[in-house]
């Protein structure tokens, strides 16, 4: 019966073939919170940021920066491919390279490089984040394509990203999650459960590290889930790569077309989400409503888009900053706290903006 | 020679000796407006049937120009002069607009053409942009009203009874009610005007007359009378909550998201429509008549289908929710509290016992659940006390309850099936402005419960006054969402219109 009714549901377009995308509203209704936030640091390809002892560190592609209060920037380290996920504790920084694994500088493990089995199981490093001393949990993107093809991973319909826990010490891989679809951000509970986003599901989900079963805690979300930050409430900032739009999730359900693309459009013109627009006048143009001789134009879908949503420590969003499909500071992929500020990348946009006072619940 | 046309003197009208009204002194003068006003169950249907011939007086006398009459039908009423354009409205839907315009004068033999011709002149002649052939079932409220008036007028009628005349109309229509009623008066035609809305009372009416519990406690000219003073006179108390959003409220926070409704069509009444709705909060939704909010509230109940191909989605708590018919929506929490509640809210002949025990059975799980009598008392008592339902005995047929009383036994009906969601359709429309303070508690109650409410209301007022959020729907869609501290008036009805 219920392969009857899939049938069904594939043939008028409902159920897990319904082409609909979750509203922006409630807690995630829009705003111009992150266009009209102050510019902390114009910086290329900006992304990971990590609050450190002596500063904030970020990512611009190959090169590892720390910014002081004010946003002057000092390249900390360049490093032989991209840094694709940053996390640092207690004076020990990790970073993931693109295709070439985790490496620790400073602290106890300092000077460590993935090799071997390590290096090319985890070539798609996502996110990082310390457990302990001696233990990162490390989300793994895609089994086949690096960090930088998440576009490509997304349009393939690839669920072969995987979380796991890696011992320092040993360099002992311990497979805690496989077949997500781009786990893109995972942040510790203070308990036995994790948090890790799955981008191309749309959700959230609780993984206990213990028994290693997964709840969703937060699902059918209308964007993209990247990085998860804490807040200092107990709380968290989640980040997005883009908003979903009904276009996107009709090409991704029409396999000829979907196929078609993939094979013979170069992949900055996809009808796919992106993390900036506007560079080209080849690109699908975007506009969300755009009206051109008097007529709407369907097509014109938003495909890049900035939003930053803070929810509770039950991951119910509460409140959130968005650039919309005319703005600029989009492809916002991390965020952190600095005191009652909250800075956030904005790989589209090239920039780290300063929302101020929205930290620590002093809004305004 | 006296200036009026009916006079009432010491009247009472009693069911079952309990008297509707009881020693009542009414006087109507020729060429006027005259609002009455009053609570549900103050008596002033009762009082305006009395005139028309529905009922007999009890006891007292009825003056019509001068001379004692006693009318034994509406029909000899209606020859006398005085005719009553129901809330519901009397025509016959499966005949044309100039049939029920000359029903009762039928001739041997029918020349429908010269029928429509004399209906087309005539209507022209009032202003009415009513096509004399239309069915009467594919009119709107305003111009199935138009109909009814222009057949009190045709029958030379001296006197007409207007009950809630403009509790379906648009604003736009209610402006054009509004001229009309100056051109009866115009031509001498006295009007008695029953209206739960007191502004527009105050800016029509030349006098009125506040009934409360079967008495008149105030009358005189309009001038004289205030919002707040007809409030007094019609509740007896100084309303301390405040009817029009006037005080400063602080929204709720959201809640878990209950509902979600992904790119929802329906023919093409309600098109790619989304929205969420949360728990916790009032989500009012406004939008003129005809925006498709009911009928996206209706496809989440079960009560509409939504297209077959690529319709839409709706989560109920994140899981996919299509009812084919309202029984499983009932019974996964969602009920639809109905805006046309004589027409499917209740069962007119049972009591509100009855009534509440139906919506009970609905969402019981065993089908053998049985109808018992005690039961439904219990549930009366129950769900009076809650609610303070006024009713004449327990035994009393809703048909005998007042708009307000009967408002209350349908949103009970709907809360008695401990619902996740409740969709309010229009909830206090034709009801008094006591029971709309009670109505808008009780839906504030049931957010501070962690309810998710909807509200949908053509009236801005009660969105603002009770909503958290704003959806504002317009041409099947919702085009704007507001919080309560953002939210004007103007900003809404902007949304609305442009």
């Amino acid at each position: 019966m219920s392969a009857v009714s899939r049938l069904f549901d594939r043939f008028l377009g409902r159920g897990d073939w319904a082409v609909t995308v979750p509203t922006l509203d409630g807690p995630l209704l829009p705003n111009q919170g992150l266009e009209e936030a102050e510019l902390f640091a114009g910086l290329t390809d900006a992304d990971n940021l990590v609050r450190t002892e002596k500063g904030t560190l970020a990512s611009s592609a190959n090169r590892l920066m720390r910014f002081d209060a004010d946003g002057k920037p000092e390249v900390t380290q360049e490093f032989p491919g991209e840094i694709t996920a940053l996390a640092h504790a207690r004076g020990m920084t990790a970073l993931a390279i693109d295709g070439k694994g985790v490496v620790i500088r400073g602290g106890l493990h300092d000077g460590r490089e993935a090799t071997g089995e390590e290096a090319g199981r985890l070539s798609c490093v996502t996110a990082l984040t310390f457990l302990d001393s001696n233990t990162l949990l490390v989300a793994n993107g895609s089994a086949s394509l690096p960090a930088s093809a998440w576009r490509r991973d997304l349009m393939q319909k690839n669920a072969s990203g995987s979380v796991w826990r890696l011992d320092l010490k040993s360099g002992r891989l311990e497979l805690i999650r496989d077949g997500l679809g781009w786990p893109a951000g995972i942040a510790t509970t203070g308990s036995n459960r994790v948090y890790v986003t799955e981008a191309w599901r749309h959700r959230v989900l609780a993984i206990d590290l213990a028994s290693k079963a997964t709840v969703p805690v937060l699902e059918h979300l209308p964007a993209y889930p990247a990085r998860i930050a804490p807040a200092f409430n107990a709380g968290y900032w989640l980040t997005f790569y883009s908003v979903r739009n009904q276009l996107v999730e009709f090409i991704l359900r029409e396999e000829t077309f979907r196929k078609r693309m993939l094979a013979e459009v170069p992949e900055a013109y996809w009808m796919a989400p992106s993390l900036s627009s506007w560079r080209d006048y080849r690109e699908p143009m975007q506009g969300s409503q755009l009206k051109q001789m008097n007529v709407l134009k369907p097509y014109a879908v938003t495909r890049s888009y900035g939003l930053v949503v803070h929810c509770d420590q039950n991951m119910k969003p509460l409140s959130s900053f968005h650039s919309r499909a005319d703005g600029t500071v989009h492809g916002t992929l991390s965020a952190c706290e600095a005191d009652d500020d909250l800075l956030v990348a904005s790989r589209g946009g090239s920039r780290i903006v300063r929302l101020a006072k929205v930290a620590s619940g002093k809004r305004g | 020679m006296s200036d009026n046309i009916i006079e009432l003197r010491g009247a009472t009208k009693a069911f079952s000796r309990i008297p509707a009204f009881k020693n009542v002194d009414f006087d109507l003068r020729k060429g006027e407006i005259h609002a009455l006003l009053g609570e549900n169950g103050a008596g002033k249907s009762t009082l305006t049937k009395v005139m028309a011939g529905v009922f007999k007086l009890t006891e007292g006398k009825l003056f019509f120009d001068g001379k004692e009459v006693s009318f034994a039908t509406p029909a000899e009423a209606l020859r006398a002069g005085i005719a009553m354009v129901f809330q519901e409205t009397n025509l016959v839907p499966a005949m044309t607009v100039a049939q029920n315009l000359y029903l009762g004068e039928e001739k041997m033999f029918n020349r429908l053409r010269g029928l429509y011709i004399q209906a087309r002149q005539f209507l022209a002649g009032m202003g009415f942009q009513v096509d004399p052939t239309a069915q009467v079932s594919t009119l709107g409220a305003a111009h199935k009203q138009m109909v009814e008036i222009a057949r009190a007028v045709h029958h030379k009628a001296r006197v007409i009874i207007f009950d809630e005349p403009t509790a379906t109309l648009t604003p736009e229509e209610k402006r054009h009610f509004f001229n009309l009623l100056q051109r009866l008066v115009k031509e001498g035609i006295a009007v008695v005007f029953i209206t739960h809305a007191l502004e527009e009372a105050l800016a029509v009416a030349d006098r009125i007359t506040v009934m409360r519990d079967g008495e008149i406690v105030a009358s005189g000219a309009a001038k004289g009378f205030t919002r707040a003073s007809i409030v007094q006179a019609m509740v007896g108390r100084t309303l301390t909550e405040t009817l029009h959003g006037e005080v400063k409220r602080i929204a709720r926070p959201y809640g878990d998201k209950v509902l979600s409704v992904e790119n929802l069509s329906c023919a093409g009444l309600v098109r790619n429509s989304s929205f969420s709705v949360f728990s916790g909060q009032v989500t009012g939704m406004f939008g003129l008549v005809g925006a498709g909010r009911t009928e996206m509230a209706k496809v989440v109940a079960g009560l509409l289908k939504r297209n077959i191909f690529h319709g839409g989605e709706v989560r109920l708590l994140g899981k996919s929710a299509r009812y084919r018919v309202p029984r499983p929506a009932v019974r996964d929490g969602i009920v639809y509290v109905t805006e046309d509640r004589k027409f499917d809210g209740f069962f007119e002949t049972m009591t509100a016992g009855e009534n509440l025990q139906i919506g009970e059975l609905t969402e019981a799980s065993n089908p053998l659940s049985m109808v018992s009598m005690s039961r439904a008392k219990e549930l009366a008592k129950q769900w009076g006390e809650r609610l303070r339902l006024k009713q004449i005995s327990d035994r009393a047929r809703m048909i005998e309850l007042s708009g307000g009383n009967q408002q209350k036994v349908v949103i009970a009906k709907s809360l008695i099936q401990q619902p996740k969601l409740v969709i309010f359709d229009e909830p206090t429309r034709g009801v008094d402005v006591g029971a709309i303070v009670e109505i808008h508690q009780l839906i504030s109650d049931l957010a501070d419960q962690g309810m998710a409410v909807v509200v949908i209301s053509s009236y801005l007022p009660e969105i603002l006054a009770v909503s958290d959020r704003i959806l504002v729907v317009k041409r099947g869609r919702v085009v704007e969402e507001m919080m309560l501290s953002e939210a004007t008036e103007e900003r809404v009805m902007f949304a609305a219109v442009h």
